[in-house]
């Protein structure tokens, strides 16, 4: 995952939330059964091209399809499961695997952070508890966003206590 | 003609399916997954895909 330096600790590690990954997925399970939807379309409308599969054929075009599926779905997987935020006790890590080769990381020490904000959008958002965490740090012309991230809030407090446990004054304020 | 068609089908998935093992493989290992995520990812891609290799091989076979 990375390198943790001397005297820091992992306080949080989080992923996109799964529902975002399950409607990547229905497009690989409609994919595969688009076969048996054009097998069925074309018993219903009696195209002449079935006449010419046999069984053998039609096994050998659903087992290779459907491996072409499996591939690229095991890739998705992964992509997902690499993509993640890290918080420890000194910063937050936001890891982005966009593809296979190609992978974006951004690291963000906390006494850098000036503003931390979550957007919910949408019923299923709420409901579920994903959205999107904008954190905009000093020496940043534009914010770091995260989207579609469980339970940001939960990220938000996080990073939030750990600020202010190292930022408190040390010894009481005297007022005269 | 269809016969040929159909064995380089075969092939280029194959060699798709043994080149994304090492690169799956490669993956999971230098960004660190835990031994245990990773021998579960990969039996989830090998299982599903030897499986559907040993269909195609033999409905290949019984085409041929």
């Amino acid at each position: 995952m990375i390198e943790l330096y001397e005297g820091e600790e992992m306080i949080l590690s989080m992923r996109k939330h799964w529902f975002l990954f399950t409607l990547e997925s229905i497009g690989f399970i409609v994919a595969a059964l688009l076969p048996i939807l054009i097998y069925s379309v074309g018993l219903s409308l009696d195209l002449a091209f079935l006449n010419f599969i046999s069984p053998a054929d039609s096994l050998f075009i659903i087992s290779a399809w459907l491996l072409f599926l499996w591939l690229f779905f095991s890739v998705a997987l992964t992509n997902y499961y690499l993509d993640q935020i890290i918080v420890t006790n000194k910063r937050l890590v936001d890891i982005d695997q966009i593809s296979l080769f190609s992978r974006d990381v951004a690291t963000i020490p906390f006494d850098k952070v000036q503003d931390i904000k979550v957007q919910t959008f949408g019923i299923l958002a709420t409901l579920l508890k994903y959205g999107d965490l904008h954190i905009q740090s000093a020496g940043m012309s534009k914010e770091l966003v995260i989207k579609g991230l469980k339970n940001p809030e939960l990220v938000k407090e996080k990073i939030l206590s750990v600020y202010h446990r190292d930022h408190q004054p040390s010894g009481p304020i005297v007022r005269s | 003609m269809k016969e040929t068609i159909a064995l380089a089908i075969a092939l280029f998935l194959i060699a798709g399916f043994i080149i994304l093992w090492f690169v799956l493989n490669f993956h999971w290992r230098k960004y660190e997954v835990s031994a245990q995520t990773h021998k579960k990812f990969r039996r989830l891609y090998l299982l599903p895909s030897l499986f559907l290799i040993l269909v195609m091989i033999m409905s290949y076979l019984l085409k041929s």
